[in-house]
């Protein structure tokens, strides 16, 4: 049963080399399942994101849209102490919110470059490198609450189909689906 | 004038090296005359721009025979992919003791090693918090006097538990964390760097076929070391050959208006066709070069092979 935050935990029994793998398939799963209850001719789109370069950071994304102001978001991600063990979380999300979060981070690149030149010509290099890392990070939290703000205010204008209900529903139903099941622990 | 102090670096392997890592400080940049050289592994700039630097902020150095600082000359081609596989080793998985050790309180050499260390820590502290009570920064004075009261404390604290390795009969350190309230936890030994886990009230090899999703076993980088001849996740017969790089800032040293940054690259590290980024290079604020891996036999393996070649763990890599 999913929690209050839309969120659950799943996973396999014990630490395998393979289970990175099968998290990956969940998703495609995920995916493919939402595809069928939400289809595309509805105007609903479902895209997954896979970040597996790094060992330590690896997530999955199911992104679930429909137009521009109103999402979920399926977040998988492995635990800390326990890499075996995913908590999978349904998130508000938009593609408004997206493309206002891709936006923002490269236009934020033009004055936090030019506050990077004048705070080194004024003060030393690492000083101010250290400065800018500082604006950047409060520069980033304000303009997440912004853009947040407006997605949900449009969400709210146009329509918003997940609420937080909604999401709940998504999450318990998520959390039906079979993890898939692979090759044995990949030690011989 | 430039104040930036570079520091060559060598291959540790030989003749088709494995492994390039930060190294010893290289007299006016110009590495150790007739070692092999390819990788950048070292640079300090100091950007202070009172001292009129002015340049990139990082930039390879190659390593050269002699000559004038400022003028590199390669020496040698890249490795090929033949030759790095020729450098695998067969090697078979090492023996697991079934001997068991058991808990007890430090005492003798462990207990005063363990009393002097935290107390030098504890003096250290003491001074930097003198200094700033002496400036009247009270509030740094007072976080660094609740520090050094706490490292007093620990000292001579009596709730440490330490225990003999199954593999090797050194002893961990009181700080490893060992207790007997801690049933599961695992512990690595400094000498042999082997694994061993607290369970049923005794201390026992951990299970050698133990696998992690992330790197996590932890081995330290040998000089002139070898792979052994297997996908260092699963074992398997490789069929590539992949490398792996990493980089560290020192951030302390930002305050100072300093960038110091250390890179090192592994590789020639066997996969089969099935993995890829089961071995990770690292290093950490204290330069100390590790590798850390998924497998904890394939990580048994890499130190079985090179002990049984002599190698030596490259240890700390002083700045």
């Amino acid at each position: 049963m999913a929690d209050k935050f839309g969120a659950f935990e799943t996973g396999f029994e014990r630490p395998s080399l393979d289970n990175p793998l099968l998290f990956s398939r969940y998703a495609d799963e995920i995916a493919m399942r939402l595809g069928h209850q939400y289809p595309m001719h509805l105007g609903y789109r479902v895209k997954v994101e896979k970040k597996e370069k790094d060992p330590r950071k690896r997530e999955w994304l199911v992104d679930l849209q429909r137009g521009w102001f109103s999402g979920a978001r399926v977040e998988i991600k492995p635990l800390a102490e326990k890499p075996h063990r995913v908590r999978v979380r349904v998130s508000w999300q938009s593609r408004l919110m997206s493309v206002m979060e891709k936006g923002f981070t490269y236009i934020s690149m033009v004055p936090l470059f030019f506050l990077f030149i004048g705070l080194t010509l004024a003060t030393r290099l690492g000083f101010a490198l250290i400065l800018t890392i500082v604006v950047a990070i409060a520069w980033a939290i304000v303009g997440y609450i912004v853009m947040f703000a407006v997605a949900r205010v449009c969400a709210a204008i146009f329509g918003n189909e997940f609420s937080s209900e909604t999401r709940s529903a998504l999450a318990n139903k998520i959390e039906q689906f079979p993890l898939p099941q692979g090759a044995p622990a990949s030690t011989t | 004038m430039s104040t930036e102090k570079e520091r060559g670096g060598f291959d540790l392997g030989r003749s088709t090296p494995a492994i390039s890592l930060a190294c010893g400080i290289t007299p006016g940049g110009l590495s150790r005359r007739g070692k092999e050289c390819r990788q950048i592994v070292t640079i300090r700039l100091d950007m202070g721009r009172q001292r009129g630097w002015a340049g990139q902020c990082e930039r390879p150095i190659y390593c050269k025979q002699s000559g004038p600082r400022g003028r590199s000359e390669e020496i040698h081609t890249m490795a090929t992919y033949q030759e790095l596989l020729g450098n695998l080793i067969d090697s078979e998985d090492p023996a697991v003791p079934q001997r068991t050790t058991s808990l007890a309180k430090p005492v003798g050499p462990v207990r005063t090693k363990h009393i002097v260390t935290n107390c030098a820590i504890a003096a250290l502290f003491g001074l930097i918090a003198g200094a700033f009570f002496y400036y009247s920064h009270w509030i740094l004075g007072g976080v660094f006097g609740l520090l050094t009261v706490l490292i007093l404390l620990a000292a001579f604290s009596s709730s440490y538990w330490v225990a003999a390795c199954p593999y090797c009969a050194a002893v961990f350190e009181p700080m490893a964390g060992l207790s007997p309230e801690k049933e599961g936890k695992v512990v690595q030994c400094k000498s042999c760097f082997e694994y061993s886990e607290y369970s049923g009230g005794r201390v026992r090899a951990h299970d050698p076929n133990a696998v992690s999703e992330v790197p996590k076993f932890v081995s330290p980088v040998f000089s002139d070391g070898v792979w052994p001849k297997g996908c260092v996740a699963c074992g398997a017969a490789p069929t590539r050959l992949d490398e792996v790089k990493t980089r560290n800032v020192s951030y302390g040293m930002l305050a100072f208006g300093r960038i110091w940054v250390t890179s090192g690259k592994a590789k020639g590290i066997p996969y089969c066709e099935k993995h890829r980024g089961a071995v990770d290079l690292k290093i950490d604020q204290g330069k100390r070069v590790t590798l850390e891996w998924c497998s904890l036999r394939m990580m048994r393996r890499y130190l079985a092979v090179n002990r049984k070649l002599g190698r030596q763990p490259a240890g700390r890599k002083w700045i």
